[in-house]
This record gives structure tokens, C-alpha cells and sequence, in this order.
């Protein structure tokens, strides 16, 4: 199958002598070439990174702002992890000593980005071209009253980073404004825990997944 | 880098343990390679503070994470003889390849590996007494 594919280029010149395959491929080009140009300007859903690691840059769907990093110049053995938009301006910086993993959601109106700080302790930050900074779920969870996944109550799982090995990871997007979320680990004194959370960019709420 | 001997018990050649008697170091000891039910955990494969690559069942630990500039509180690539303070015959011998923020008295996070070879269990944690690995 393969050989038969795979025509040399007097026998593509043979056929193209004739008329009626050379107006099939005339009338092929015409239609797949418009359908190859629109592919190569789409542009695929959630791209991911791993960093570091290559490549070391990966630009959201829109082309608007890419998620970039390098080692870092201050602190020996550290990498930034950096958003830059499209002139290459970093609008917002994060100093990671280990790795990092994240995703931008399907429209690239948002990132989150797991840092595996330690080996007791995992956060993921999320980010949108509006925020500030790089915002802590960890810190959301734990800091805002009123984040909490019971809506309205802000009820929230009794486990912290000082009282157990506590890994927050980011695993997805529902929409662009919801990532996915889990929470698990062990406290120190031994026991399990597994919550899957989702968190609301906008609402800056958890809730039950 | 020298290769610690095949047994992973004893410190690598041209090294030996502290034999003084009183320990370098000495709290808990905990294990980051495997969950509960053996499944590795999210560190396995990925960078460790030191650049090397997180083997479970490899022999290395994770030290307490020191603050911004002072990361190591105890040097990376050191070998440490591990020795658990229920059964003075049970040892490892690891090497400092990471950092973690441990819990209260912790002093180490242990491979899976490790752990294992120290109390016969990989999801595990354990009292123990470190000796490092002193230059002959």
C-alpha cells in the first residue's frame, strides 16, 4: 500500500499528461487546499505543557499569550515560569525550584499550572489575562472564608499542608472558567484523604465534583 | 558521584558512617514513592530539587525544605546511613537528592525503595537515627 502510494515524479508527470486525471487533480486542489490552509490556522483545544523540559514555549489557542520558561538568573538550580504576550512581555512571572505541569483551557482564557513544591506538597495556580498574578488554590481553599466547596457556607475539607502531605493538582479544564480539581494526601497521623473539587474562576468558589 | 555498594545498607566506597555513636540527625522518617495501595505517587518520574529524575524504588530522600537561598538542610548528594530506632539492625543507606516541607519531628522523606529495605514496607514510616556518610 504504501509503494503504490508513493509515485515518482515521471510517473506523476505521465499522469498528469492526461487530461482527465490531471482535471481530478485540478478540481482535488481546489478543495483541499482552502481545507489544509484553514487547518493549519486552527489551532488545537487545551494545549499542554511539561516544564522543564521542551518545548519552552506553548502559546494558548488564541495566540495571544504564551506559557514560557527558562532557568532562572537569580537563584542557581531555579526556573521562572512566565505568561508573555504576543510582543514577548512577561505579565506574570513564578519562581519554581522542581517542575511544573499545566494546561491552558480550550480558548486560552485561562492556565492553571501544578508546581510540585515539594515531596510533601503539591499546588496549583490558576491564572487569566485579567488576574493579577498566579493565584494558590491552596491559599483559596484554605485563606477565603467563603470559598469553601459547600456553596454559601464555605465548609472546606479539615486538611492543610501543616498537618498532612497535601497535594492540590489542577487535572483539567469543564470550561474555561471551571478547572478541575483534586485534593488527597495523608496526615501526619496516618489517615486518607480524596476530595475532587471543581473551582470557579469567576466566582472564585469551590465545589463538590 | 560514588555509587553507593549493592546492598544499599552500608556507606560507598570511600566513605564510612559516623560511629560515634551519637547520630547526626534523628526523628521521623516518611515515604513519598508509592500510596497506600502501591500505586506511585505523583512524584515518580518527575525532577527532583537536585535535577535528577524521582525513581520510587530507587534510594533516595527528600530532606526539609530550608528557606529561599538556604534550600538544603542537609547537602544534596549526601549518603546517609538511615537506621530505624525500633530495630537498631535495620538500616539504608540514601542519598539526599530533594527537599520537602515534612511534617512535625519528621527528618527525612524516603523512597519507596528505601523504606522497604529499612522496615519491609514501602508505605511506611518510622523513628529513626541518621549517620552520615563521612569521608575515609
Amino acid at each position: 500500500m504504501i509503494k503504490s502510494a508513493v509515485l515518482s515524479s515521471d510517473k506523476l508527470l505521465s499522469l498528469i499528461d492526461q487530461p482527465v486525471t490531471l482535471s481530478v487533480i485540478v478540481v482535488a486542489f481546489i478543495i483541499l487546499v482552502p481545507f489544509g490552509i484553514s487547518s493549519a490556522q486552527s489551532v488545537p483545544g487545551s494545549p499542554s505543557f511539561n516544564f522543564p523540559g521542551s518545548p519552552i514555549r506553548v502559546s494558548n489557542a488564541s495566540g495571544n499569550f504564551s506559557a514560557v520558561y527558562k532557568p532562572s538568573a537569580k537563584s542557581d538550580g531555579d526556573f521562572v515560569f512566565s505568561v508573555e504576550d504576543k510582543t514577548g512581555k512577561s505579565v506574570v512571572e513564578h519562581i519554581f525550584s522542581r517542575s511544573v505541569d499545566g494546561e491552558w483551557s480550550s480558548t486560552g482564557a485561562s492556565l492553571y499550572l501544578n508546581d510540585y513544591l515539594g515531596s510533601t506538597q503539591i499546588d496549583c495556580f490558576v491564572w487569566m489575562p485579567q488576574s493579577k498574578g498566579l493565584l494558590s488554590l491552596t491559599e483559596v481553599l484554605l485563606r477565603d472564608p467563603k470559598s469553601g466547596p459547600i456553596q454559601g457556607r464555605g465548609a472546606k475539607p479539615p486538611e492543610t499542608p501543616e498537618n498532612s502531605r497535601y497535594e492540590l493538582t489542577c487535572h483539567g479544564w469543564k470550561s474555561d472558567n471551571q478547572v478541575l480539581v483534586d485534593l488527597e494526601g495523608t496526615t501526619w497521623a496516618g489517615g486518607q484523604f480524596k476530595y475532587k473539587l471543581l473551582y470557579d474562576l469567576k466566582q472564585k468558589q469551590f465545589k463538590w465534583n | 558521584m560514588i555509587a553507593p555498594n549493592n546492598t544499599h545498607t552500608q556507606c560507598p566506597p570511600g566513605t564510612h558512617a559516623n560511629t560515634s555513636g551519637t547520630p547526626d540527625y534523628q526523628g521521623g522518617a516518611t515515604e513519598y514513592g508509592v500510596n497506600a495501595d502501591g500505586s506511585p505517587t505523583r512524584f515518580a518520574g518527575r525532577i527532583t530539587a537536585s535535577g535528577s529524575i524521582f525513581d520510587p524504588w530507587g534510594y533516595t530522600a527528600a530532606t526539609i525544605q530550608g528557606p529561599p537561598g538556604a534550600r538544603w538542610t542537609i547537602p544534596k548528594n549526601t549518603f546517609l546511613n538511615v537506621v530505624s530506632a525500633n530495630s537498631p539492625t535495620a538500616n539504608v543507606v540514601v542519598q539526599i537528592t530533594d527537599t520537602g516541607t515534612l511534617g512535625p519531628g519528621d527528618v527525612i522523606d524516603l523512597s519507596a525503595g528505601a523504606m522497604k529495605t529499612l522496615t519491609g514496607k514501602a508505605f511506611n514510616s518510622v523513628p529513626v537515627n541518621i549517620y552520615a556518610c563521612r569521608p575515609d
